[in-house]
């Protein structure tokens, strides 16, 4: 019951995720119109099924006349790009870090265990927001900023991780027999947590799409001529007392995809790492 | 104990010492902090003047000592903007962001962990999964969209309670859940299976056995020990809370030190936004070790070891 129960929320998830991956691979082919057109004169439209809308703006358009769908279908392009280079630099960092760390401990370790307490003192959108303050707002700075700061969640898991697989015997009988440290890391050691770090990242990618729409919401991410979420939001709230669509729908774009991200990973994470299932 | 303790505080202040570090470099990221905080038409001459009037001709590490050196003071300069002392403006705001990030976590606990509970005791029925929808879906909300659909919802489509503005309970409502949404739904999830693992115990069997009512099993004997966990991520929760404080209370308008702090990085004040930047970080480090406490007090596996 429960694994079927799981299974077709993963299912869902994967519906859900699939449409917004196929979105944005084909934004250009399922847009109905260019995201940034402008039409003043049929600015702040409601969606079709209200009074006064028009089925070639299904979701309404904002306040300068832009059609609400095509910049949502335009906007997962922003979110999935910037949270999977991102989720792919920290988790390189944070593993490798991870692994040296509970690999070698000693001095090493103080550090990267001491960085990362010093890290976790901040609160993440804070941090962000400090450091874009004096980078500059950009998608570059954005990735930048998520990728660099993102590190801490990998480091701590594997580091745990090595550390109990460090005191294994199969791990002492290759060091017997003569294996290079770097070797063992790579061929013993780094199979071993790759499932996690696949778990951590599939569930961080969800983290990271929340990320980066606060930043551009603040209005220090994403540029603002880029259509993004983030950006939406941001003028929907100028709008929110006369036209709720404007907020409304972009919002429910990250939710959604967000949901799925979770629902997959947490399946992932049943299926490939059950040990982890009150840790993450 | 009391070597546990030593080694817990000492440890705290070596992660404020490297917050602080932390806090200076921020002006450095980009190198010449003269370029970022005066304006872009700024002469040569007025630059260098800048400079020498901050100090910023010595080398780093002794612009960095003298620094933390008036930071222990209570020294964090000048903001840029108001012209008064950065840390008492910070130290003005924070009894809002207190009273915001206490509210939420009230919100969080009141309802996650009465959820929790409830859904672990009816598992595999539909309330439970409905339940857990719920919980999935408050952690995929984010905190600055759930504010505006509760703005947009209870502010303006039945006006319930006001957009904006701090005085009035009836002004904390909003934002208190908006800033506690996330954390009842991870609250909640994480009692939840902490609880069917512990319900699955054989001395829960034995109390049952013993003719003990369901209730007084759950509540009494699974609950204490399932709560033990949800402990430390409660204090993790308040950290997590202070930082979505920042964006909350922009949205709400509440007068609190993630809104000053927004816009002294908005106004490139950067006296405030250290200072701002390096109480919150330590205010954070102070929660952590007081959960870490806590939860060693409340373990007597090991409160009793040491």
């Amino acid at each position: 019951m429960q694994s079927v129960l799981s299974s077709k929320t993963a299912l869902f998830g994967l519906i859900l995720l699939g449409i917004v991956v196929v979105s944005a691979l084909l934004a250009p082919l399922l847009a109905p119109h260019d995201p940034r057109e402008q039409n003043l004169e049929k600015r702040l439209q409601p969606p079709a099924w209200m009074q006064g809308g028009s089925p070639e703006h299904p979701l309404g358009t904002d306040h300068l006349g832009r059609d609400i769908l095509s910049r949502i279908i335009y906007g997962a392009r922003v979110s999935l790009l910037v949270a999977v280079i991102s989720v792919a630099v920290s988790g390189t960092i944070g593993t490798l870090l991870g692994l040296a760390a509970g690999y070698w401990g000693g001095r090493f370790d103080a550090v990267v265990t001491m960085l990362a307490d010093v890290q976790l003192a901040f609160p993440f959108i804070l941090l962000a927001l400090a450091v874009m303050s004096v980078l500059g707002t950009g998608l570059r700075n954005v990735i930048l900023v998520l990728g660099v700061t993102g590190w801490v969640v990998y480091t701590r898991l594997i580091r745990a991780e090595v550390l109990a697989l460090r005191e294994k015997e199969y791990i002492e009988a290759v060091r017997a027999l003569g294996q290079k440290d770097h070797k063992i890391i790579w061929r013993h050691i780094l199979p071993n947590v790759l499932p996690s770090v696949i778990v951590m990242a599939s569930l961080r990618i969800a983290n990271m799409i929340i990320a980066e729409s606060s930043l551009t919401f603040m209005g220090l991410g994403v540029e603002p001529h880029i259509p993004t979420w983030g950006n939406m939001l941001a003028d929907g709230r100028e709008y929110i007392t006369n036209a709720w669509w404007l907020a409304t729908f972009p919002g429910l774009a990250i939710m959604l995809t967000v949901l799925a991200i979770n629902l997959l990973g947490d399946w992932l994470r049943d299926r490939l790492d059950p040990r982890l299932q009150n840790s993450l | 104990m009391l070597q546990l303790l030593r080694s817990r505080l000492r440890r705290a202040l070596l992660v404020i010492l490297g917050v602080s570090l932390f806090a200076f470099m921020i002006v450095h990221l980009t190198g010449d902090p003269a370029t970022l905080m005066l304006p872009l038409d700024a002469t040569s001459e007025e630059v260098e003047a800048f400079r020498e009037a901050m100090g910023l001709n010595v080398p780093l590490w002794q612009q960095y000592l003298r620094w933390l050196g008036r930071a222990v003071r209570g020294d964090f300069g000048l903001s840029l903007r108001h012209q008064q002392p950065a840390l008492t403006l910070i130290l003005e705001r924070m009894p809002a962001t207190i009273e915001l990030t206490l509210a939420a976590l009230g919100v969080a606990i009141c309802t996650g962990i009465p959820l929790g509970v409830w859904m672990a005791s009816r598992r595999g029925s539909w309330s439970a999964f409905a339940g857990s929808i719920f919980g999935l879906l408050g952690q995929a909300m984010p905190v600055f969209w759930l504010a505006l659909m509760l703005q947009l919802v209870f502010g303006l489509l039945i006006p319930v309670f006001p957009l904006t503005g701090r005085g009035s309970f009836k002004q904390l409502v909003m934002p208190a859940i908006a800033l506690g949404f996330y954390s009842t739904a991870t609250i909640m999830r994480l009692l939840q299976s902490h609880m069917i693992e512990v319900l699955q115990q054989d001395y829960i069997r034995t109390a049952r056995s013993k003719g003990l009512s369901r209730a007084l099993v759950t509540l009494k004997h699974a609950l204490r020990n399932a709560l033990l966990p949800v402990v430390t991520v409660i204090g993790l929760q308040l950290g997590v809370l202070l930082g979505g404080a920042v964006i909350t209370e922009n949205i709400f308008a509440w007068p609190g030190v993630g809104r000053l702090l927004v816009q002294a990085i908005n106004n490139r004040d950067i006296p405030l936004v250290q200072a701002g930047v390096f109480v919150i970080a330590v205010s954070i480090v102070i929660i952590n070790l007081i959960t870490d406490l806590l939860y060693i007090w409340l373990d007597p596996r090991i409160r009793l070891e040491g």
